[in-house]
């Protein structure tokens, strides 16, 4: 806000079609996080869904054979992994800037663990195209049995679920941050923070349950999806449909600057 | 800040990376491993083992790189907009933290390799296709990375075109580049025929006239302090 006022005058058509980026309405980035929290999302369950039931629990044997007949599901599933993990990062950033006049530390550091958080569910998506080289039927393979190489693809394809537990704590902890913000902010209802909290919580739980206690953790999960689905469903929905309150937006920020200087 | 010396320090360590990891994630592989050899590749390995090391350093320094530009060019492009030029950073971080992930492969066949008594239970056979098996990992995991570098370029493409104090040929051939970095990805996944090299290749260009144009030129500073309001 205190660049605008410096803003020098020598090359004004510059500045004026830079300005207006630095104008652009707290609504339109509240809507463009929105939207990519709602791809992310979609995006996600596509993907579980494309490729989550050629999986069959403890059977190599019969997964092996699902991902080659059906490898384009599998592939697809994959694709669409990596549009979720990118609309995730656009989320994390615009949610940044949306929450910024809340607490500036906290929002950096939301984004950062959402950024943590999508890096190592990278390396979930890379074991799943493990899965992919080594049902290949390659002939250099061919030292290896079979049952041997569709074992491999198993641990892989079970190790991903573990990356995903581990990228769930990180998610949860920037959820639970998020949530804080909403429900300090003048500007978004605080109850969806209180929702979105609880839901990261859920996150969190979930994930230290799969890793302590195994015979108990993995029975937390259709509990844990539909608590954190209607925490990041109902603020995704409010984002894109109402935005922020433009003005409230305004009056925390400029105190934050205010207080800041 | 010293606009221009930020942009002749990002002009230095965009050599150095285009260098670096041209010899390390490109070069190199292509001179070891032999696609669909197992026995043929793990031979190349042992007889250029420091050759493969130096691969791998050249990752190392390519990366180090990365890092730094992805802060230096955020620094560049924030008068722009702020939160798209940490959009670009975040996907440029999250592309590296990938791809060092991805070089764990290709430093595991140095592990397989070394004839350890508990190897023992794998036929020689057997240990030469999880060598080349690793380095598949390697060139798979690795793709995923191009995607992320490519959507960061894109983003920090359109801000050069919006900035005024980059020439707007440069934004667009970067924005080919990135572009042909995320296709070629998906090609990869969903119809691997298509996935051609020159797709990457696009990249060249916009990357040597960017290299260049920031040692020579940098940006123009009079727009630079116009937009940024620095005096």
């Amino acid at each position: 806000m205190k660049e605008h006022e410096k803003q020098g005058g020598t090359t004004m058509s510059e500045s004026e079609m830079t300005a207006r980026f630095r104008k652009e309405s707290p609504v339109r980035q509240a809507r463009i996080a929105g939207a990519c929290w709602l791809l992310c999302i979609v995006a996600g369950v596509a993907g579980f869904i494309a490729a989550g039931p050629l999986i069959v629990a403890n059977d190599a044997a019969a997964t092996a054979a699902n991902i080659v007949a059906k490898g384009s599901l599998y592939r697809l599933g994959f694709a669409f992994d990596l549009i979720s993990g990118a609309s995730y990062l656009v989320t994390t950033v615009f949610m940044y800037y949306v929450l910024r006049p809340v607490g500036r530390s906290l929002s950096m550091l939301a984004a950062f663990f959402g950024l943590a958080g999508v890096a190592i569910g990278g390396v979930g998506w890379v074991l799943r195209l493990a899965s992919l080289v080594l049902l290949h039927g390659d002939q250099y393979l061919s030292a290896l049995t079979t049952s041997q190489l569709q074992a491999m693809s198993m641990i892989d394809l079970k190790l991903q679920l573990q990356v995903f537990s581990i990228a769930m704590v990180f998610f949860g902890v920037q959820c639970i941050s998020i949530g804080y913000l909403v429900a300090r902010s003048t500007f978004l209802p605080r109850v969806l923070g209180i929702l979105l909290g609880v839901g990261g919580t859920s996150y969190v739980i979930a994930s230290f349950a799969s890793f302590l206690i195994p015979s108990f953790g993995p029975h937390l999960i259709p509990f844990v999806f539909p608590v954190a689905l209607v925490g990041e469903g109902s603020l995704t929905f409010w984002l894109l449909v109402k935005g922020v309150n433009i003005q409230r937006w305004q009056e925390q920020a400029s105190a934050a600057e205010r207080s800041r200087t | 800040m010293n606009v221009q010396r930020y942009a002749r320090i990002a002009g230095i360590l965009f050599l150095v990376s285009l260098v670096a990891g041209g010899f390390g994630e490109a070069y190199v592989p292509s001179k070891l491993i032999v696609s669909g050899d197992a026995a043929a590749t793990v031979a190349n390995l042992r007889n250029f083992d420091f050759l493969y090391r130096l691969g791998f350093a050249g990752f190392l320094i390519e990366s180090l790189c990365d890092i730094a530009l992805a802060l230096i060019l955020y620094a560049l492009l924030k008068p722009v907009s702020k939160y798209l030029s940490l959009l670009a950073a975040f996907f440029g971080l999250m592309g590296t933290a990938l791809f060092a992930f991805a070089e764990l492969f290709y430093f595991s066949p140095l592990l397989i390799m070394r004839d350890s008594g508990y190897l023992q239970t794998f036929s020689p056979d057997q240990l030469n296709s999880l060598v080349l098996l690793s380095l598949k990992f390697y060139g798979f995991a690795g793709m995923i990375f191009t995607a992320y570098y490519g959507m960061g370029w894109i983003v920090r493409a359109y801000l050069m075109w919006n900035s005024g104090y980059f020439p707007k040929f440069l934004a667009v051939l970067m924005a080919i580049g990135g572009t042909g970095f995320v296709v070629r990805n998906f090609l990869m996944i969903l119809a691997p025929a298509y996935a051609s090299d020159v797709l990457l290749m696009l990249m060249f260009p916009g990357g040597l006239i960017m290299t260049v144009w920031l040692l020579w030129k940098g940006v123009d500073v009079a727009k630079w302090k116009a937009v940024s309001g620095e005096q």
